[in-house]
C-alpha cells in the first residue's frame, strides 16, 4: 500500500490540540500507527482494474439504456378547470417534445439481412440480430448511432459528423464506406472496423485522444480488455463482407462464435453441450452453405462432436 | 491545501464536464480508501466493494450537479456512509443471523504470514487490535484522518459533526493509542 500517501506528522489542526512538550510523542504515535494501514483491507491494482471496467459496463449500459420516464404524479384535489387545461397543454407540449426525444430503435430478424436507409441518404446493410438506434431529429441534430452487430455503412458527408457508438468504443467518420462487426455477446466483446473507402477514426469512447486513423482495406480492432485500438492492418476485404452475399468466412474463429452467427443467420437456437470445444477455433469457407444442418455437419466431423435436432434448432454434445 | 484536495479539485471539474478520463483518474485514486471506509460498517469486503461501485455510478449521473465548492472527497465518504447505513437497516437480520465479525481478522493478516514475526510485523498488528479497540466513533474519525488523509472539516461533514468534535475523537485516540504503547513497550 502507498505509505507515503499521508503525512507521517500530525496535520496541522491536531498539532494545536497538543503543548509543545508532547507534540514531538504525538507524532511519533501517529507515525508508528502508520504501520496498521498494512494490515488493512487490500485492494490490489487487479482488482481496481476489474471494479473500474464493472463500472464502465454498467454506466455504458445505462446510457444505452435510460431509465424509462416515471409514471406521471395524479393529480388529486379540486383544482381551478383553467388549471387543468393549461396543465393538459403543457402536458401535450412536453409530450410532443419528449416524443422527438425517444429514440429510433431498429433490430434486423434473425434470418435476415436488412438495409436501411438514413434521411441524409446513407445507407446501412445490417447483418440478422443487428440493432441500432438513432435520434428521432437525425440528421439534423446529430448523427449518432447506437449500434450492436454486424454492418456495412455507406455514409453520405454532411455538416454534422457520423459517430458510431459500440458496445465502448467509438468510431466517426465524415463521408466513407466501412464495416463494423460488433456483438457485445460473444467472448472478448470485440470490435472491428474496416474501410473500403474513405477514412474512419477509431477510439475507445472513454479515451478520445489518440483515435486510430483507418485506411481503405484495413482493419483495426478494439476491446474492453485493449487500453487502446490494435494498429491497423491490411485484411481480404471480401473475406469481411462476406455476410453480405451470405457466404459465410470463419478464419481461425472460435466455435462459440460461429455458433452464434449460424444462429442469426438461419433463426435457430444452437445449445452447445461441449463446453471444452466452444473455445476451439476453426478455419472454413461456404460460398453458398445449402443449409444449417451442412455447416454443422462438418463442424462435428472435424472436431470429433455430435449434434441432434432439438424443437427450436439443435444441441452439440461429445 | 494538500497535493492531492488539489488533484481532486481539478478531477471533480473535469468529471462535471463528462470527461471519463478524469472519471476513471478519480476512481483509481479514491476507490480503495471508499472501500475500506464501508468494509468498517459492514465487515464485509463484497458489500464494501459492490457499494464504493455504485457510489462512483451515482457520481458519474449527477456529474452535472457536482457542487464545486465543496469538497468532492467528503462527499463521496459520506455517500458511501449513506448506503452502508441504508444496508445495515435493510440487511439487519442477515447481519446478525451470519457472524460476519469473524471475517475481517482473518483476513487482515494476509500480508505474509513468514514475516509474521519480524518486529515491524508485530507493531502493525498491535496498532490495528489498539485500533480495532477504540470506541466506534472515535475510531472512525482516526481512519478517516490517519489513512485516506481528510481534514477535520471533510471528517465533521462525513459525520455529520463539528470540526471540534473531530479534533476531539483524534486526541483522545491517539492518547488511547500512546498508553498502549507505552504499556508494550515497558513489557519488552
Amino acid at each position: 500500500m502507498d505509505k507515503n500517501k499521508h503525512k507521517e506528522t500530525l496535520p496541522n489542526y491536531l498539532l494545536e490540540e497538543f503543548g509543545q512538550n508532547l507534540q514531538p510523542e504525538m507524532n511519533l504515535i501517529w507515525g508508528k500507527s502508520g504501520l496498521a494501514e498494512d494490515t488493512d483491507t487490500y485492494i490490489s491494482p487487479e482488482e481496481i482494474d476489474h471494479a473500474l471496467s464493472l463500472v464502465h459496463g454498467r454506466i455504458n449500459e445505462d446510457e444505452l439504456m435510460p431509465d424509462k420516464p416515471g409514471t406521471g404524479t395524479e393529480i388529486t384535489g379540486w383544482i381551478n378547470t383553467y388549471v387543468r387545461f393549461a396543465v393538459a397543454a403543457v402536458a401535450l407540449i412536453v409530450a410532443g417534445t419528449l416524443f422527438f426525444l425517444v429514440p429510433i430503435t431498429a433490430t434486423v430478424p434473425y434470418g435476415e439481412i436488412a438495409i436501411i436507409e438514413l434521411r441524409d441518404g446513407s445507407t446501412i446493410e445490417a447483418n440478422s440480430g443487428t440493432t441500432l438506434r438513432y435520434s428521432r431529429l437525425y440528421p439534423f441534430l446529430n448523427r449518432h448511432i447506437e449500434f450492436n452487430g454486424e454492418a456495412y455503412f455507406n455514409v453520405e458527408a454532411h455538416k454534422n459528423p457520423f459517430i458510431v457508438n459500440t458496445n465502448g468504443a467509438t468510431v466517426e467518420v465524415t463521408g466513407t464506406q466501412f464495416n463494423i462487426r460488433s456483438w457485445r455477446d460473444e467472448p472478448d466483446a470485440q470490435v472491428s472496423v474496416t474501410v473500403t473507402g474513405g477514412e474512419v477514426r477509431l477510439f475507445p469512447a472513454h479515451n478520445q485522444v489518440d483515435p486510430v486513423i483507418i485506411t481503405p482495406g484495413n482493419e483495426s480492432r478494439w476491446s474492453p480488455q485493449l487500453s487502446e485500438p490494435t494498429r491497423p492492418e491490411p485484411v481480404a476485404i471480401d473475406d469481411v463482407l462476406a455476410w453480405r452475399e451470405q457466404r459465410f468466412v470463419f478464419r481461425e474463429q472460435p466455435l462459440i462464435s460461429i455458433l452464434m452467427e449460424l444462429e442469426r443467420r438461419y433463426n435457430v437456437t444452437i445449445e452447445m453441450a461441449a463446453p471444452e470445444a466452444e473455445q476451439s477455433a476453426l478455419t472454413a469457407y461456404y460460398s453458398q452453405p445449402t443449409s444449417v444442418e451442412s455447416v454443422l455437419d462438418d463442424i462435428c466431423t472435424v472436431k470429433g462432436l455430435r449434434y441432434t435436432q432439438t424443437t427450436t434448432g439443435f444441441r452439440i454434445f461429445n | 491545501m494538500n497535493q492531492e484536495s488539489e488533484l481532486i479539485n481539478v478531477l471533480a471539474e473535469k468529471i462535471s464536464q463528462s470527461d471519463r478520463q478524469a472519471f476513471d483518474e478519480l476512481f483509481r485514486l479514491m476507490y480503495p480508501g471508499l472501500v475500506r471506509y464501508a468494509v468498517l460498517y459492514l465487515k464485509e469486503k463484497q458489500i464494501a466493494c459492490d457499494i464504493a461501485q455504485d457510489t462512483f455510478i451515482t457520481l458519474w449521473k449527477q456529474r452535472t450537479n457536482i457542487d464545486l465548492d465543496k469538497s468532492l472527497k467528503s462527499f463521496l465518504f459520506r455517500m458511501v456512509k449513506n448506503q452502508c447505513l441504508n444496508f445495515l437497516r435493510d440487511n439487519e437480520r442477515l447481519i446478525v443471523d451470519t457472524d460476519l465479525m469473524n471475517i475481517t481478522p482473518a483476513d487482515r493478516q494476509g500480508a505474509d504470514l513468514s514475516e509474521y514475526h519480524t518486529h515491524e510485523n508485530r507493531l502493525a498488528n498491535l496498532f490495528r487490535e489498539w485500533i480495532d479497540s477504540l470506541p466506534e466513533r472515535q475510531k472512525e474519525a482516526f481512519e478517516l484522518s490517519r489513512f485516506e488523509g481528510l481534514n477535520h472539516h471533510e471528517i465533521a461533514d462525513v459525520m455529520e459533526i463539528s470540526a471540534k468534535t473531530v479534533n476531539n475523537h483524534i486526541v483522545t485516540a491517539l492518547q488511547q493509542l500512546r498508553a498502549c504503547y507505552e504499556a508494550y513497550q515497558n513489557n519488552e
